[in-house]
């Protein structure tokens, strides 16, 4: 299955997740400004992990243009770890929470993916991350109100910047093919930890 | 507390020999044949590779403050990949199947010593650039013919990059346990038998 297959088989965890009362509350503006922080120290222990994946998929590359590829998008993680920099400040969170076991769920899932599988399944464990960001991003961002105080997040992924990340993971794991089973494993497990990454940030409501 | 320089200091014989050799003396005067820079340099390009996954493994262990500093070894690495490859094409050098045995033998060290404890392996990729840099420094301002590249192993961006890794350095070894400062002054000094044997693999005058 291509990378744009891959997410259509999951389009049912992908709707589940747009209309979660998380995300549906960012884009009215009603979530719970708790729940808001939480998740956004959670995201960034996550985005720490996702970083410290892509290092091994190039420690692990193929070729020399799997290396270049994936250390743009490792550039991309850390641009949006400092994104949520900008949000901790913003909002007073505490960058290096205790993680929480959907985060650690995922986090655990992805390294052990890294350092253990082709980069391959490693792509596919990665891409769901981005491809559902920028998806999310780009079905809130019309109906977002105006006077969300979470709008610049729905902006960021909504950003044709970050709309090519997603597809220039797309296309390396496209290229990379490898085992059709394990891939679209790993692909609709990324999707589920996704899905429970939101639910504990909601759970978090005060 | 035990700096990276302070590690170099133990084996001062293997630093200099990491540091100086007639390869550079040669770059500086000219008397450096222009074949045997070229096999010099197509070996040089498969290590620069080899460094760029080396400093891709650090970033498992690294402290979240370190991830910017290794992500940009990685990149000057990737960027010099891409410069290898116009210059390649540049010199008709040749892209070799396999390293020769004294570079094979320094891309296991160094891959190898990046799967250490943080502290080790940190200090291990120190020398490799310290010493690097130190070395071309020695074939200041080089022959016309090999200027451009003392010039490029050299400039300024380069050596910041150095000084920023020897602070990061530097403090990974004040939290490290006393086995690991050890295990640290042994990576420093396999990395300069590496450098040195690197230097003479082509020609040695």
């Amino acid at each position: 299955m291509t990378a744009a297959e891959l997410f259509d088989a999951n389009r049912d965890l992908a709707e589940a997740c747009r209309d979660h009362p998380f995300l549906q509350g960012i884009a009215s503006g009603a979530l719970d400004r708790a729940a808001f922080c939480f998740y956004v120290a959670q995201d960034a222990a996550f985005l720490e992990a996702f970083v410290r994946a892509y290092g091994l998929g190039i420690a692990k590359a193929p070729d020399r243009e799997v290396m270049t590829v994936l250390k743009s998008l490792l550039d991309g993680g850390l641009d949006e770890l400092e994104l949520h920099r900008g949000y901790a400040e913003r909002w007073g969170v505490d960058l290096e929470p205790e993680p929480a076991p959907a985060t650690t769920a995922y986090t655990d899932f992805l390294l052990r993916v890294a350092a253990l599988e082709p980069v391959s399944q490693l792509c596919a464990a990665m891409t769901p991350c981005m491809r559902l960001y920028a998806w999310l991003g780009r079905e809130l961002a019309p109906v977002a109100a105006a006077d969300s105080p979470y709008r610049k997040w729905v902006q960021t992924y909504a950003d044709p910047g970050f709309q090519q990340l997603a597809v220039t993971l797309e296309d390396l794991l496209d290229r990379l093919g490898g085992d059709p089973a394990a891939v679209a494993q790993r692909y609709r497990t990324a999707m589920r930890l996704e899905l429970a990454f939101f639910t504990a940030a909601a759970e978090q409501a005060s | 507390m035990t700096t990276v320089g302070e590690l170099t200091g133990r084996r001062p014989d293997r630093w200099r020999e990491a540091t100086s050799s007639p390869f550079l003396d040669g770059a500086r005067s000219g008397d450096l044949p222009a074949a045997a820079f070229d096999r010099w340099l197509e070996q040089d390009r498969l290590f620069v590779e080899a460094g760029a996954r080396a400093w891709s493994r650090l970033l498992i262990a690294a402290p979240a403050d370190d991830l910017p500093l290794l992500a940009d070894g990685i990149a000057a690495s990737t960027a010099e990949m891409v410069w290898f490859g116009e210059l390649g094409v540049e010199r008709g050098l040749a892209i070799p199947a396999e390293p020769l045995p004294a570079a094979a033998a320094y891309h296991a060290d160094l891959l190898r010593l990046a799967g250490e404890p943080y502290p080790v392996a940190l200090a291990a990729m120190w020398a490799v650039e310290a010493a690097y840099l130190q070395a071309w420094r020695s074939a200041l301002p080089g022959a016309p013919a090999y200027r451009p590249f003392v010039e490029h192993w050299t400039d300024a961006a380069f050596a910041t990059f150095v000084d920023r890794l020897q602070a990061a350095a530097d403090g990974a070894l004040g939290g490290a346990s006393e086995a690991e400062v050890e295990a640290a002054a042994d990576a420093v000094t396999v990395i300069a038998e590496r450098e040195a044997a690197f230097w003479a693999m082509i020609w040695t005058g």
